[in-house]
């Protein structure tokens, strides 16, 4: 026992110190977004044409080197400000599947399959756009729920603070208490199970789906615990990759927080959805 | 998520609740919980001990952000930004600040419950080349393996024995892991790799041959660190450390293996 809270400590702490800074980066930008960015240049920029919004957003995320700790508040500030949910989660799922960043740590993974690069790259895309359509098409806006930060008075720089305070108190629990079921889950992962998974495409498939959302992990490295997975076949192992950066136990607490439960379901099943498809289809193309 | 306190509108504006107890209370809580993680992100870093779970680079950004963190809980405190309610999930960052700071787990240990192994899968290729000072011949004396034994790990010895079996035999080896005994007794030392933190670790395992050890120890605790010398037994398909040498040594600044390393 004393050996699994151990790794158990570690594990969390490691989730947690790894999370916090781009948390931080994250209320800051979402702080920034809030008081500084006046809400016709969303308007402008986003607003008035919500098809062509969604795979806007996405391509602007895929350009944008981001972690999904950074997002999710990011995303909450501009539904705050008016942009259409829809066109906000895309961004937000899309900076952390779909960044160069991830797509060189992949490269680098996978040296020698160029084409594992180009499959989660399109994969990603399309279960983004996936997320992006549903969202569209119901036409959901919830309100962010971490809400005003209640600081319209004083100069910028109090401002400026008092959203970045509201934001980290509303979300940092949420990561902590994200890292804490990750780790517990990898500790209490039985011994020689994966494997007897790897045979069945369709098992194999849905395990490394489950893996993703239960290991938690940064889309930066993800792709170096993919690629360990060698029993695995190639769309299983895209799958774990393409799953992970937009649904796990972190990332729908947070969304839950952001954005309610409803919303948060309907991001989650439909991640994992568009993901799960979009990387068989993929796979079965381009691997 | 319940708020700590009940949304309120008499709550909303600092200047309509500061004086109030409840939410001198609130924002101090609040304050000291913020305090209390950013004091703990840089504490780890200046510390050192940060090594024990993310990498290196993250130290700037776990003292920039954690003293902003630190700024904005103590900006509540004295209530120069007040907040205007928190949520209970907040506590959990308290949680977090005990575990950093009180608990101060160590490195991942070969008994961390990390439950796959790589080293037979590893997809990473680097090229290997040998230092020609390290060349011994084979079944060299001890004592010249130690005098001129390269530093390697699990995954640049696969390398090796993939790309150079003709050669890599005559190497003298030094590797520095965890050593590691499995149920029917056979030796491996293990090191883990890291990309972003402890939670992305991969198992690199290098199985032991003891039995040309000469003087000393052959087996220890489980997870303890050791540095070892020796060479390569020849087999290509599973190759194995046959070790001329191993003593026990203290963890290494740095625990972790990186890309860097490869």
């Amino acid at each position: 026992m004393r050996n699994e809270f151990d790794a158990w400590s570690t594990l969390f702490t490691a989730m947690v110190l790894q999370a916090m800074p781009f948390l931080v980066l994250g209320v800051v930008l979402s702080a920034l977004v809030g008081v500084l960015v006046p809400t016709r240049v969303w308007d402008w920029v986003l607003r008035r044409r919500p098809v062509v919004a969604v795979p806007a957003a996405a391509a602007c995320g895929a350009l944008v080197p981001g972690c999904e700790c950074t997002t999710v508040p990011l995303a909450g500030r501009l539904t705050d400000r008016g942009v259409s949910f829809a066109a906000a989660m895309s961004f937000a799922l899309a900076s952390p599947a779909l960044n160069p960043i991830v797509l060189l740590a992949t490269a680098a993974a996978f040296a020698g399959s160029p084409e594992m690069v180009l499959a989660r790259f399109v994969a990603s895309f399309l279960a983004v756009l996936v997320v992006g359509a549903y969202l569209t098409a119901s036409g959901m806006q919830p309100p962010y729920r971490s809400g005003h930060a209640h600081v319209e008075g004083g100069g910028v720089l109090r401002r400026l603070s008092g959203s970045a305070q509201h934001d980290l108190a509303h979300t940092a629990g949420l990561v902590v208490l994200g890292a804490a079921i990750a780790a517990s889950l990898r500790v209490l992962l039985p011994d020689g199970v994966l494997p007897s998974l790897a045979d069945d495409l369709p098992v194999a498939v849905a395990t490394m789906a489950v893996l993703a959302v239960v290991m938690a992990l940064c889309s930066e490295s993800d792709a170096f615990v993919a690629a360990t997975f060698v029993l695995f076949p190639s769309t299983a192992v895209l799958t774990f990759m393409v799953v992970g950066p937009l649904v796990d136990i972190r990332l729908l607490l947070m969304y839950r927080s952001a954005f309610g439960t409803r919303a948060a379901a309907a991001i989650g099943s439909f991640a994992m959805i568009g993901a799960v498809t979009s990387s068989l289809v993929v796979g079965s193309l381009l691997l | 998520m319940t708020d700590l306190h009940e949304h309120d509108h008499a709550h909303d504006h600092a200047h309509d609740d500061g004086g109030s107890r409840a939410a001198f209370v609130r924002r101090s809580l609040t304050g000291a919980l913020l305090t209390a993680i950013g004091g703990s992100m840089m504490v780890v870093a200046l510390t050192g001990d940060s090594s024990f779970y993310v990498r290196e680079f993250m130290d700037l950004p776990l003292i920039v952000t954690g003293g902003l963190v630190v700024l904005l809980g103590v900006a509540a405190i004295a209530g120069v930004v007040v907040p205007a309610h928190a949520p209970r999930s907040l506590v959990l960052v308290g949680v977090a600040a005990i575990v950093i700071l009180v608990v101060r787990p160590g490195p991942l240990s070969v008994d961390a419950g990390l439950r796959y192994d790589v080293v037979s899968g590893e997809r990473v290729q680097a090229s290997f080349e040998i230092p020609p000072e390290s060349l011994v011949g084979v079944d060299a004396d001890p004592a010249e393996i130690r005098a001129r034994a390269v530093e390697l790990h699990a995954a640049q010895i696969h390398f090796a024995v993939d790309q150079l079996p003709d050669q890599f035999q005559e190497v003298a080896i030094r590797m520095v892991g965890q050593f590691d005994v499995d149920e029917d007794g056979d030796a491996s030392l293990v090191r883990f790799r890291i990309m972003c933190c402890a939670a992305d670790a991969v198992r690199l395992t290098t199985p032991l041959g003891l039995d040309r050890v000469a003087e000393g120890p052959t087996t220890f605790e489980r997870g303890t660190w050791v540095e070892l010398w020796g060479q390569w037994d020849g087999d290509v398909e599973d190759p194995l450390i046959e070790v001329s040498a191993i003593r026990e040594i203290t963890a290494p600044e740095r625990p972790y293996l990186t890309l860097g390393d490869l």
